[in-house]
């Protein structure tokens, strides 16, 4: 018998929320939270929907259709409850928005933000400090970068080991100089491309040590997730 | 002595600003998405401790940040400086402001003033989650740099599961889009269907009330399950819907059924409220 087989399908109320939920073995296994929330059907019509939020299934109970099973469970308690439309906010890009577009919802808006790099040294900074905890073969290297964004003056960042640092002053010499734009640099931050891919798509350039530029990729391989995890 | 002009005053938010920032927001809106009108409480409950995302206001008065000149509430921005999702980042939420003369200079100084802030902070980017349509509000960021750089930014969902009692707490609204306009006269029984939902509009001069669906409609509209919300948020044209194949209509005369759709249900931009938890 499956995970998803026995599941109990629970509701549980506090205040204006509830929670709807699948136990298993005792315990919260997948939920969801639901509210009252006012929201625009036009310039001149407000009305009040179910806006859902929390979702979330246990790591171990993943792949196993209890979201599904609660999302569809709390559908029917909302229209129980006197509710006639329901919303909630998703990324476009994680599981959920297929589970949720096969239980009747449909993009009414999508949220178009616009972003502003303020310290993109820094932000290289995070970006390679990510890449280097979780390669082990990076561990054991150094490295020293030049990287320049949107053409501007170049930053000077080294690696050793887990650490990098953001150098105050052009080293010597540097293992690889790397060019490319704000917003690649913002997709690798957010893990919408990796160094391998951009590298590849000509959004990021290089120069210098081809040896250091393997390893690096090599590292950012094996540090890349896959993206809709969450 | 020629008298000094007056100047532009950021300040940190202080309780018991709500009602006039409420208010504030309220007129901002009214202006370009429509009268929201949300409570002082309600938009209080947008921060976190009532909502699960969103600055909280009561921990970090820089969250909403209120601009001023000789004392007078020019505007305001918020901020979130802590976001559950993109560590690094700040996420600037809503940036409303009094309508008129200096309206996009005090927009550009909140948005300047949020970027101080996110910098001293230690963020290495500044996000601007603003509603798309709104070209007041990314006019000021377009301003000061921002760049639209991500592809993804989420999608507020809908699904509609009860459309008669949806169309219910429309009927007003409904009512009021034929009276100005030329079906202000028109009289007939109007079916809408999607999938296993359906519902009977009765039009009678601009009076228009919910009904189970008629036995023998002047016009019959039917709507894809993926149209259905995009015709009553209003997030597309009747007509679009109609040349995408989404939404058939059978009445004696189609063209006009559409025109008068067109009226009952015509886009409009949307306010994406800024505690989405939900």
């Amino acid at each position: 018998m499956s995970s998803s087989e026995k599941a109990k399908l629970k509701v549980e109320r506090s205040g204006r929320w509830a929670r709807v939920y699948a136990e298993v073995g005792g315990k919260d296994a997948s939920h969801l939270f639901y509210d009252p929330q006012k929201v625009q059907l036009g310039r001149d019509s407000t009305v009040t929907l179910a806006g859902i939020g929390g979702v979330g299934t246990a790591q171990e109970h993943r792949r196993k259709g209890l979201a599904a099973e609660v999302l569809r469970h709390a559908l029917l308690e909302m229209q129980h409850g006197g509710y006639n439309a329901v919303g909630l906010y998703t990324s476009g890009r994680i599981v959920a928005h297929r589970l949720y577009r096969r239980c009747g919802f449909v993009d009414v808006c999508r949220r178009q933000p616009a972003c502003k790099l303020l310290d993109p040294p820094a932000l290289a900074r995070r970006v390679l400090t990510d890449v280097a905890r979780r390669s082990p073969e990076l561990q054991s290297h150094s490295l020293t970068l030049a990287l320049s964004v949107d053409a501007g003056r170049p930053s000077h960042l080294r690696i050793d080991g887990q650490q990098v640092s953001l150098l105050s002053h052009a080293p010597r010499a540097v293992d690889l100089a790397l060019k490319m734009s704000g917003r690649t640099l913002l997709k690798l931050w957010l893990g919408e491309t990796t160094l391998p891919d951009a590298l590849a798509a000509k959004l990021a350039t290089w120069a210098g040590d081809e040896g250091a530029l393997q390893l690096l990729v090599r590292a950012a391989n094996a540090a890349s997730t896959p993206v809709g995890e969450g | 002595m020629p008298r000094a002009e007056p100047e532009l005053c950021l300040r940190s938010f202080r309780e018991g600003d709500e009602e006039a920032l409420c208010r504030l927001f309220n007129t901002y809106v009214a202006d370009f998405f429509g009268p929201i009108r949300l409570t002082a409480r309600e938009w209080r409950a947008q921060f976190k401790q009532q909502s699960w995302t969103g600055p909280s206001l009561t921990d970090d008065a820089e969250a909403c940040r209120i601009a001023e000149e000789d004392g007078k509430l020019l505007g305001y921005a918020i901020t979130d400086y802590e976001p559950n999702m993109l560590d690094g980042a700040a996420v600037l939420q809503e940036l409303c402001t009094a309508q008129g003369g200096n309206a996009d200079e005090v927009a550009r100084s909140l948005v300047a003033d949020a970027e101080r802030r996110a910098r001293e902070r230690g963020k290495f980017v500044l996000v601007a989650q603003l509603s798309p349509e709104d070209g007041r509000t990314s006019a000021a960021t377009d301003a000061r740099g921002f760049v639209s750089q991500l592809d993804d930014g989420g999608a507020f969902m809908a699904a509609i599961i009860g459309l008669p009692g949806l169309l219910e707490e429309m009927e007003l609204a409904l009512s009021s889009r034929l009276s100005g306009s030329v079906f202000s006269d028109w009289r007939g029984r109007l079916n809408i269907s999607s999938e296993d939902q359906s519902a009977g509009l009765d039009v009678k001069a601009a009076d228009v009330s919910i009904r189970p669906p008629f036995d023998s409609p002047d016009i019959s509209v039917a709507a894809e399950p993926d149209a259905l919300p995009l015709l009553l948020f209003g997030r597309e044209t009747v007509g679009e819907l109609y040349l995408q194949d989404c939404l058939s209509v059978d009445a004696s005369d189609a063209g006009e059924a559409l025109r008068l759709l067109d009226v009952l249900f015509p886009r409009a931009p949307i306010l994406l409220p800024r505690a989405q938890w939900w």
